[in-house]
């Protein structure tokens, strides 16, 4: 019996670490995620000198990237092509990648606690 | 009966209610939106318009000067002091370090020197007030959340320092409307920040007092006094109150800031005699702060003479110990310091090292309190015969680690001497601790200094001995 919860107990424990450690794996690379995801998808037409503007995550204010994300960053990306892909920019990316995007920018926009350039 | 009580309890509970709104209120930052006053910030100007008079007593102020009156240094000679003409033991002195962009080997920037943290957009301040000086004052690094700013080089080759969104005029517009009475957060960018680290310089100003529960700090607590950093030292005309016991200038020399002086805490404070005797000749701080760089290690001791460098960052440092949780060492303190001057002869104290800042008092000085210190150490050059200290030119050394000619460019700049000879020293600087004041149940208790395993150096107090074993005649005062 004393083996039996032993047995029962371990199994407990095995399982709650799985999911502490998925848990923290997803909050880390959701973090990670952001970063990578602009400089993947975002940096290559929005570099220093690039005919579509100069964009990193402190070239705006918080609102200004929530207000873009909201009324226009679909408009005005309908038409891009992600090269490296071969497929339009907003059939490749996912609406939560977006999503994860649009919180980097945010989270480490020009009035944020950390305004950061994505080379950062 | 029940029913006669009822609306005096009632009266007692909004007069309690009405207290505390009062208090609270007393504590909030003072915000003023500016949407109405301005459309377009374009500068400094745009403030001008406006608060002239405001920028003209800042202007004068220690936080632009970096130097002012020095009455409390009892070597100043009526000498205007302050960061700007004196040195100090961390990155030694603002001469040849002021601004400019420092790369390491892989082009990165590794520093924008010590005006990141002047309220100025990069001239050096002056003595006299001019237009230019004051379209230089930066009043949105203190008074504008959300405001950022970044080292730029123009088309003629000078620095400034502008708002990071200087290409976003929407945006930029927003920011310097969102205008307040400065916040900790504000603060504690530079005073935390400073000497190259987080809490690396004052040891207890930490970046956790931003937003610290009340174990951390009673009275910034952000669920309880939620107290601001100019609740204690606002002063008037941009006057700040309180220079601590190792600053040179004094911004208000008539002022003195202390817990009772807000009418904050009674004098005497507590309703205990027994401890009400003690805080006669003991600052509140020795008990109420027991440790300090509770959250971040501070900089214990930084050695000038053996260079680290660090491969992640590619940049040099000196040697620098940090440590945490740090309990004080206690001096006797009668609010005036000794500070150790450029040009003048080395000050030795009797342990063989060069007192930087030595508060003045002892047992027998009737203005004298034992106040709680951070006792900071380093290894600086001495300008050999002259017994000189010389500071280095750091924003050369962070990039190459050489030295010798950090030290050259700054024996010149400061003494206009060349190929000087030099010795390294050990410093010492006393450092006052008064932030990071916890609940009175982890205040110190008697044991803790009178017993056996005391914290306090009585000897070094003027003491016998532990004065509880001793039972000494009462100090004369």
């Amino acid at each position: 019996m004393k083996i039996a919860k032993l047995i029962i107990s371990i199994i407990w424990i095995f399982l709650g670490s799985i999911l502490i450690t998925t848990q923290g794996v997803s909050a880390g690379g959701d973090k990670e995620n952001g970063k990578d995801l602009y400089k993947q998808n975002c940096r290559l037409c929005h570099e220093k000198d690039s005919p579509n503007g100069e964009f990193t995550p402190m070239s705006l204010t918080q609102d200004q990237w929530k207000a873009f994300f909201k009324n226009k960053f679909e408009a005005k990306h309908k038409d891009v092509i992600l090269e490296r892909e071969k497929k339009k920019l907003l059939e490749f990316l996912t609406t939560k990648q977006i999503e994860i995007i649009q919180k980097y920018c945010v989270d480490h926009a020009a009035d944020s606690e950390q305004p950061q350039t994505c080379s950062e | 009966m029940k029913n006669n009580r009822l609306p005096a309890i009632l009266l007692i509970f909004a007069i309690a209610a009405l207290f505390n709104v009062t208090e609270s209120s007393a504590q909030e930052v003072t915000k003023k939106s500016h949407g109405d006053y301005f459309e377009h910030y374009e500068g400094t100007k745009t403030c001008l318009q406006c608060h002239e008079k405001d920028a003209e007593n800042f202007f004068h102020s220690q936080h632009y000067q970096w130097k002012g009156e020095a009455p409390k240094i009892v070597n100043a000679g009526n000498r205007k002091l302050g960061k700007l003409n004196t040195f100090n033991d961390f990155c030694t002195s603002p001469t040849g370090n002021w601004i400019g962009f420092v790369k390491n080997s892989r082009g990165e920037i590794i520093s924008r020197g010590c005006s990141a943290c002047h309220a100025g957009n990069g001239l050096l301040p002056s003595e006299t007030m001019s237009r230019q000086q004051l379209e230089n004052i930066d009043c949105l690094i203190c008074h504008a959340s959300g405001y950022r700013r970044d080292l730029y080089q123009n088309e003629k080759g000078d620095f400034e320092w502008k708002p990071i969104l200087w290409k976003n005029q929407e945006g930029l517009n927003s920011v310097s409307k969102r205008i307040s009475s400065p916040t900790r957060v504000m603060c504690l960018r530079c005073h935390s920040a400073s000497g190259g680290g987080a809490n690396y310089k004052r040891g207890d100003l930490e970046y956790k007092l931003a937003n610290p529960d009340r174990s951390f700090d009673v009275h910034m607590a952000s669920e309880g006094k939620n107290m601001q950093c100019v609740a204690c030292h606002g002063g008037e005309n941009h006057r700040v109150l309180g220079r601590g016991t190792d600053l040179s200038g004094s911004d208000t020399v008539d002022k003195t800031l202390t817990c009772d002086s807000a009418a904050c805490h009674s004098s005497p404070p507590h309703k205990n005699p027994v401890l009400n005797k003690h805080s006669a000749n003991i600052n509140c701080t020795v008990c109420h702060i027991p440790k300090f760089a509770r959250d971040e290690p501070t900089d214990m001791m930084r050695d000038w003479s053996k260079p680290f460098y660090s491969a992640e960052a590619d940049k040099y440092s000196a040697t620098i110990a940090l440590q945490k949780d740090v309990t004080p060492v206690y001096a006797w303190f009668n609010g005036l310091t000794k500070a150790q001057l450029p040009g003048e002869p080395a000050n030795l104290l009797p342990d063989g090292t060069v007192g930087i800042m030595i508060p003045q008092g002892t047992r027998d000085d009737p203005k004298a309190k034992i106040y709680a210190f951070k006792l900071h150490q380093a290894k600086l050059p001495l300008l050999a015969e002259k017994n000189w200290l010389i500071p280095i030119t750091v924003e050369h050394f962070f990039a190459n680690g050489q030295i010798d000619p950090a030290i050259q460019s700054a024996a010149k700049e400061l003494y206009n001497l060349t190929s000087v000879k030099y010795t390294w020293v050990a410093t010492t600087r006393y450092m006052g601790i008064f932030h990071g004041v916890q609940p009175k149940a982890q205040a110190l208790k008697c044991m803790d200094c009178h017993g056996p395993k005391g914290i306090m150096d009585w000897k070094t107090l003027g003491y016998k001995g532990n004065p509880m074993a001793l039972k000494p005649p009462p100090r004369k005062n």
